[in-house]
């Protein structure tokens, strides 16, 4: 849970946190962003993602303000990420990726 | 048309030269909002987006005629510069800062009860009204003007109601953020009140959280209220069910303690007062159509 405000670095270090924890088999990230820009987001999950060497699936939902920057900071990560268009989607894929591993 | 604010609400920005309150003044300024003015103590007679910027919202108020004020102030002012706010006798006091000390409000709440005043928050994405003034942090352009108000103590809750209501054609009247702090400016029923009220409002989504009673009692006022006549279809949210005992979840007022506060209780008293209450947050579009369907 990211309260409004959050910087890129927060969202780093809350990535490091989640993924220290070897119990948790996959992550999602929900954004409806208001305060928290997308793009801003976006940044602080791709570069924990590949700093961490992210070994359990991430389905990545972004919505709100600058939307567009944020999906395309994630596309063009090169990273293996799922993306999903809303809340119910993206529950639906991370729950489908995690069962199939 | 809306509750609390409209296009002629003139607004000024209080710590409009910081950063987010440079930001969101951008956001306001693009979406169409009335902006007057800012305040930022020490730079009066300076020009910030192109908008004048004063010593104190007096000042402000005097040279603009401002009547709302958003206030993105660090949470060690925020609370000075509400009150300044209600003693300029700025009609309508938006505050989105988050991290104000619970006791920094107790005082802002004695001193807002004998005044003039609205307060929206702290801790809130603030108040919309599609179209015509937006105040606040949300993203401007999901919304929709229409006819379903929306109240929430949730700001990432009240962007997928209103997503989801503007994706199924119906769009918003107003909605407000009332904040996750234990002591805010605006109780649920306050908004509800004047939702029954405006005759722009068709229908309301509720969006609660665990903690508090305010769900509870709202839930009563509607019962009360409904014995008189006036009641429209709403449909609600309780953010936590799966939240354990004693933990606060996400804002300050989110918390289970003393057996009180839980959802479970929420959602049988949203049951009880006609509510239709969505299993999902993903589902408050279809949950308020439902409760139109119901009604009519």
């Amino acid at each position: 849970m990211l309260g409004g405000g959050a910087t890129k670095e927060k969202v780093y270090e809350a990535f490091k946190i989640i993924t220290s924890d070897k119990n948790v088999k996959g992550i999602l990230v929900n954004i409806f962003g208001g305060i928290m820009r997308c793009d801003v987001i976006a940044e602080g999950v791709v570069s924990a993602a590949k700093e961490v060497n992210l070994e359990v699936p991430l389905v990545v939902r972004l919505e709100g303000t600058n939307v567009e920057k944020g999906k395309e900071i994630i596309n063009s990560s090169g990273l293996n990420v799922i993306s999903a268009d809303n809340l119910n989607e993206a529950a639906a894929k991370i729950v489908a990726e995690v069962k199939r591993d | 048309m809306s509750i609390l604010i409209n296009s002629n609400t003139k607004v000024i920005c209080q710590g409009i030269t910081g950063s987010q309150g440079t930001f969101h003044t951008e956001q306001a300024i693009a979406y169409g909002t009335n902006m007057v003015g800012g305040v930022t103590p020490g730079k009066g007679g300076e020009r910030h987006l192109n908008l004048p910027i004063f010593n104190s919202v007096a000042e402000a108020k005097l040279s603009t005629d401002a009547n709302a004020s958003a206030i993105y102030v660090p949470p060690p002012f925020a609370a000075d510069a509400i009150l300044e706010s209600i003693d300029a006798k700025i009609e309508l006091i938006v505050c989105i800062t988050e991290g104000i000390p619970i006791l920094d409000m107790m005082k802002v709440k004695t001193v807002l009860k004998s005044s003039g005043s609205t307060l929206i928050g702290p801790n809130c994405p603030g108040i919309i009204t599609p179209s015509e003034c937006k105040i606040g942090i949300m993203p401007g352009h999901i919304h929709k003007k229409g006819s379903v108000g929306v109240v929430s103590r949730s700001g990432t809750l009240t962007y997928e109601a209103v997503d989801q209501t503007t994706k199924i054609g119906l769009g918003q009247s107003t909605c407000v953020g009332i904040g996750g702090d234990p002591i805010k400016g605006t109780e649920f029923i306050d908004v509800i009140d004047k939702f029954l009220d405006d005759n722009y409002t068709h229908s309301i989504i509720m969006i609660g959280e665990i903690g508090g009673s305010a769900e509870e009692e709202t839930c009563e006022f509607l019962i009360r209220e409904r014995k008189k006549g006036r009641s429209k279809p709403i449909a609600g949210f309780i953010a936590g069910r799966t939240a354990p005992k004693g933990r606060t979840m996400g804002h300050a007022g989110a918390i289970v303690a003393g057996g009180k506060g839980a959802a479970e209780d929420k959602i049988e008293a949203m049951n009880k007062a006609g509510i239709i209450v969505s299993e999902s947050p993903a589902t408050l579009g279809e949950a308020v159509k439902e409760a139109i369907e119901k009604k009519s």
